[in-house]
């Protein structure tokens, strides 16, 4: 439904920045994938293009079988976006400036008002839809502007920081809709918040510099890239307190917490991947839990979250290109 | 969705409607409105209804002429730069209306909140003809009003033009302004300039052929101008939209 060819795109003239380097990708018709990267890697750029507000330089974008550079309007036809901070128009009611909305993409009298309220009615506005939008929460706000955004039924919809500012229940709901949204469409999203992605995106891709460094589900990043736990967890009981882990300080930060009876859950989270990758670390555990004259109950090593996972790859994102490593969908 | 785009209509319509609630909606929109009655209203009492004074709104023409090359700038300031400064042009551009019905859509809320401003000066002409004796000629008031559309007209869209160079409503505001008393002191003559400068000056300078056309002196080179002028600024508008993409 998305089809990203070779991407290129630069900010300047006389000295020109790149800030995208060949970005390649496709996107299925329904499902909801997750764009991250750091600030700078090109996640903006990418979703400005996609959504035609700007041009690349060079390479290809199909939204819903148009050729968006070359057929701007078709494609925004096809498209619903909902910006970073969801900028609307505060003198205007939810439902007034729904209809406005309808209205530039064609729907006017009965069919925009349907439109509207049946969008408003998909993001649960309400009866909130009848206060002006300067009165509204961040929350509902964030509402509007992705009713907007589906009101003419588009197949592709791209959102833009959708959770960005908002409270803990917000976030869930928000979640939900984009997961409804996604039943039934093509949902790109970007977000700087990596719980996020992995609780409610089928798919993420990660840009860093201008590539594309990684593609997959949150599952398959994890168990591609993870170079190890993020974590072991040691079960142990004895006498007084663990003392015996300070000797493991030099190779991992430890954290115990009591269980009660005599019993001891020590978290060890390893100074470096390569230590959590084998098994020297457990091994180390468990013979300072033996020395010390404690009992080993139990010894699991954590699975790393997606955030580590990409912490991971931007830090191996500079070194694997300088050594010319093929980014995943980019050609520089 | 069956159409493959919304066409111009319904989307210029849109934007024009939206603007002229937010012009409705902002304190600096009520300031101009009432800013202009005040002082228009000033000018057409103390001179057209002096007793004796021949009935006519002539003054009150080259009055409501000048206010408004003061006043449309500051109409025309918001309609693209607060888009810009807000975000909420991303949104805007980024749907399917068209850098053609936003750059129309704007450009007739902007006209729709002009006679808005002229509209209840239409009462200073029945208040003459009701205490004049003989009435008014329709005639001179008829192609008086037409001069001020027509001039207000011009001037919204150079200050849309400018609205669309800027993300500052004041930068917007300074650079029509400046740009139409620049054309206006160059064709006045009191410059030292080059003849074929004066002479470009004196041919777009608006304001003279509005004088012309209030007085009552109908040539078709000042109707075809005014159109044609604003025309011009408004594909130069639209040029400056669609070229935003390309940066």
């Amino acid at each position: 439904m998305i089809a990203v060819r070779k991407l290129r795109k630069s900010y300047g003239v006389t000295r020109p920045a790149p800030a995208l380097r060949g970005v390649s990708f496709d996107l299925p018709a329904r499902g909801v994938t997750g764009l991250l990267g750091p600030n700078g890697a090109g996640k903006s750029t990418t979703i400005r293009i996609l959504t035609g507000f700007i041009r690349p330089d060079d390479g290809s974008v199909t939204l819903a079988g148009i050729d968006a550079l070359a057929d701007p309007q078709t494609a925004r036809f096809r498209l619903g976006y909902l910006p970073e901070s969801a900028p609307l128009y505060p003198e205007l009611t939810a439902e007034r400036y729904l209809r406005y909305r309808a209205g530039l993409f064609g729907l006017r009298g009965r069919r925009a008002r349907d439109a509207a309220a049946a969008a408003a009615d998909r993001c649960r506005l309400g009866p909130l839809r009848a206060r002006r939008i300067g009165a509204l929460s961040k929350g509902y706000r964030q509402r509007v502007g992705l009713a907007a955004a589906i009101l003419h039924d588009p197949p592709v919809v791209i959102l833009d920081e959708p959770a960005s500012g908002l409270d803990p229940a917000q976030i869930r709901e928000t979640r939900s809709m984009i997961r409804e949204l996604g039943e039934s469409r093509t949902v790109l999203v970007s977000s700087h918040l990596l719980s996020e992605v992995e609780a409610g995106c089928d798919r993420a891709l990660v840009l860093t510099q201008g590539r594309l460094v990684a593609d997959g589900s949150p599952r398959e990043l994890i168990s591609e890239h993870a170079t190890g736990p993020a974590a072991l967890l040691v079960e142990a009981s004895g006498p007084g307190e663990p003392t015996w882990a300070v000797t493991l300080r030099g190779i991992a930060r430890v954290v115990s917490e009591p269980r009660g009876n005599r019993r001891w859950s020590i978290r060890l989270e390893p100074s470096s991947t390569e230590q959590a990758a084998g098994s020297p670390l457990a091994d180390r555990a468990a013979r300072a839990v033996h020395d010390a004259g404690w009992s080993l109950h139990a010894v699991t090593p954590e699975s790393p979250t997606l955030e580590e996972v990409f912490i991971g790859l931007l830090r191996n994102a500079e070194p694997k290109s300088e050594r010319g490593a093929g980014p995943v969908g980019g050609d520089a | 969705m069956s159409r493959a785009t919304p066409g111009l209509f319904t989307p210029t319509l849109s934007i024009a409607s939206r603007e002229l609630r937010a012009l409705l909606a902002s304190a600096a929109g009520w300031l101009v409105i009432a800013l202009f009655l005040l002082l228009a209203g000033g000018a057409f009492a103390s001179q057209a209804l002096q007793p004796g004074a021949p009935a006519s709104m002539r003054t009150f023409f080259d009055f409501a002429g000048l206010l408004l090359l003061w006043m449309v700038p500051a109409i025309a300031m918001r309609l693209l730069s607060e888009e810009s400064r807000a975000g909420t042009l991303e949104p805007l551009v980024t749907s399917a209306a068209g850098d053609a019905a936003i750059t129309l859509g704007k450009y007739l809320g902007g006209l729709a909140f002009l006679a808005f401003l002229l509209a209840p000066t239409l009462a200073y002409a029945a208040i003459l003809g009701s205490v004049s004796d003989p009435a008014p000629d329709i005639g001179p008031v008829a192609s008086g009003y037409l001069s001020l559309a027509l001039l207000g007209a011009t001037y919204l869209a150079l200050g849309l033009l400018a609205s669309t160079l800027t993300n500052s409503q004041t930068l917007a505001y300074l650079a029509a302004l400046l740009a139409l008393l620049g054309l206006r002191f160059l064709a006045s003559g009191t410059a030292a300039v080059p003849g074929f400068v004066l002479n470009t000056a004196r041919s777009i300078e608006p304001a003279e052929r509005a004088r012309r056309l209030a007085a009552g002196i109908v040539h078709a080179q000042d109707l075809a101008y005014f159109p044609l002028a604003a025309g011009l600024l408004l594909v130069a508008t639209f040029a400056v939209l669609s070229s935003r993409r390309w940066r």
